[in-house]
């Protein structure tokens, strides 16, 4: 019985110790060596704060124009949005090029 | 708003990071830290925050009557605009557009300047800058210039961090670096905005190798190219040698946390030293493989929102590559090595002559969702998670880690048992 549980063990710390590329396995791996804070920390933080209305995309721009836009080469980074066209010519930009800015509208 | 999907969150970088560190992590056990916070918070935000946060005043109460509310439009990766099969979003993403009035007021800053001189804060994080943008040059650099001064005369011992954001101004954000860096510690800051960063600081992509430039110089540029740091292929040396100009460019700067979506990497260099052949200073950072962890971690259960324990691999999926070189591309030798469940940070140091010390890296592969069910607030709540555990108390006496303490532990406990040595000796003398 004895020699049963340690060969057991000696297999299953065999099984355990095989590197493993999946991403589960190495999110487990991070969640069991995260560290949690020193203790008595405090910390100050400033200073933005707001309220986020988050909404699908389709819901506010017209899928169309949006299409119009990429099919016309008409998307644009820019700094700052006037106008509607704005809008839409940034829009598109970020969604091919997977960026994420956060850009004032102007007045 | 008549959106069927439509949701209203707290938002703000200062808020979301300030949310994060108030709440007790079910990964890493342990207490959370105590929070203070100022900003413009209006009535609905206020709700929004944990009770654990503690809101400190700034300008005159009931200034901020009414919330700035930011418009954040959300897509999927793979998603297609209409009637363009080849425009594809190739990943989960959002557009934020803002038109702030009250973010623009800085005076929220001085308030928790104030409040962390007075009290025993540990850690100031600054972050919402970039909603400063659209002011003229002039009074935005009036403001930096200000709160540099501020921080310069500060009284507390506390380290601080700056939090960056997209910005779309290069002079802005050399302005920022030119005013901020030499008076705080620590940086954040995802690919998009390092790429960003690096060329308002006049470096240079895809610049011929400089393999070991003289004390106090600084490179042109790095040998890797842009997409090497901004796109879903990131490559880690590349990520490292952006990494380790921006400490040659900032070299009063002691912590830089990467976040992108295929890597993160904790970059340390011991700032405040004297010079080639010293000894390094302290670290002012734990500079553990269990920050660089807590963020990823972090990172990955935000976006799926569920706990690490109950997300499976058909959840999550990679975007960087495991076998990953973190040699100095500068250097003919390269470093392999392969990421995997049992060796899931890699640790390396690089030379730099032009600090006089070695800039010391942790990286790890980040299990991205695959469903995310958020992607706003993600990179606050990983440099939050990040800081939580990488912070140092400045108030309880904890002993600072030397750099070389971290190659070679057996000097750390060398010293540990020297200080209770010497405390005894000091005992028995009384």
């Amino acid at each position: 019985m004895v020699a049963a549980l340690a060969v057991a063990y000696g297999v299953g710390l065999r099984l355990d110790s095989q590197p493993s590329s999946d991403p589960a396995a190495l999110l487990r791996a991070l969640a069991r060596g995260a560290g949690a804070p020193a203790p008595n920390l405090t910390f100050a933080l400033g200073y933005n704060v707001c309220v986020d209305a988050i909404v699908r995309w389709q819901e506010v721009l017209n899928g169309s124009e949006t299409g119009a836009v990429a099919a016309g080469g008409l998307a644009a980074d820019l700094p700052a949005l006037s106008t509607l066209e704005d809008v839409y010519a940034t829009f598109v930009h970020h969604f091919v090029a997977a960026c994420f800015p956060a850009l004032p509208l102007l007045p | 708003m008549n959106a069927p999907s439509a949701k209203s969150s707290l938002g703000g970088n200062a808020a979301l990071m300030a949310r994060t560190l108030a709440a007790p992590r079910l990964e890493a056990g342990g207490v959370p830290p105590r929070v203070l916070l100022s900003g413009n918070i209006g009535p609905m935000a206020g709700a929004m925050l944990p009770p654990t946060v503690t809101v400190v005043p700034s300008g005159t109460p009931g200034t901020y009557a009414a919330d700035e509310v930011h418009l954040i439009l959300e897509y999927g990766a793979g998603e297609a605009l209409p009637g363009v099969p080849t425009a594809v979003a190739p990943r989960a993403n959002r557009l934020i557009l803002t038109a702030d009035a009250a973010n623009l007021n800085v005076e929220p800053l001085n308030a928790i300047l104030a409040a962390a001189d007075a009290g025993d804060v540990d850690v100031l994080v600054i972050a919402g800058l970039h909603m400063l943008e659209p002011l003229p040059a002039d009074t935005r650099r009036v403001m930096l210039r200000d709160l540099a001064a501020a921080l310069r005369a500060r009284t507390g011992r506390y380290t601080v961090h700056l939090e960056l954001a997209s910005s779309a101004a290069t002079e802005y954000a050399a302005d920022i670096a030119a005013h901020l860096f030499p008076v705080i510690d620590s940086l954040g800051f995802n690919e998009q905005e390092a790429a960003f960063l690096f060329e308002a600081l006049g470096g240079v992509f895809d610049a011929a190798p400089v393999a070991a430039p003289e004390a106090g110089a600084q490179r042109t540029g790095i040998a890797g190219s842009r997409a090497q740091v901004t796109s879903l292929g990131a490559a880690l040396p590349t990520i490292a040698e952006l990494l380790r100009w921006v400490f040659e460019a900032a070299p009063s700067l002691s912590r830089i946390h990467f976040h992108s979506l295929a890597y993160h990497v904790l970059a340390y260099h011991p700032a405040g030293g004297d010079g080639a052949g010293s000894t390094p200073p302290p670290l002012r950072w734990r500079a553990k493989a269990g920050a660089l962890a807590a963020g990823v971690v972090t990172a990955a259960t935000a976006a799926c929102a569920k706990p690490a324990a109950d997300l499976h691999t058909d959840a999550l999926r990679l975007v960087g590559e495991l076998a990953a070189s973190i040699g100095d591309p500068a250097v003919a030798e390269r470093q392999p090595f392969t990421f995997s469940s049992k060796e899931v940070v890699a640790r390396w140091s690089w030379q730099s002559a032009a600090l006089g010390h070695n800039v010391t890296f942790l990286a790890a592969p980040v299990p991205v969702c695959r469903q995310p069910v958020a992607t706003v607030g993600l990179g606050d709540a990983i440099s939050a998670a990040g800081l939580a555990a990488d912070a140092i108390s400045v108030h309880v006496g904890e002993p600072l880690e030397s750099s070389v303490e971290h190659r070679w532990p057996l000097l750390k406990l060398a010293r540990r048992a020297f200080a209770s040595l010497r405390t005894a000796l000091a005992g028995d003398k009384q």
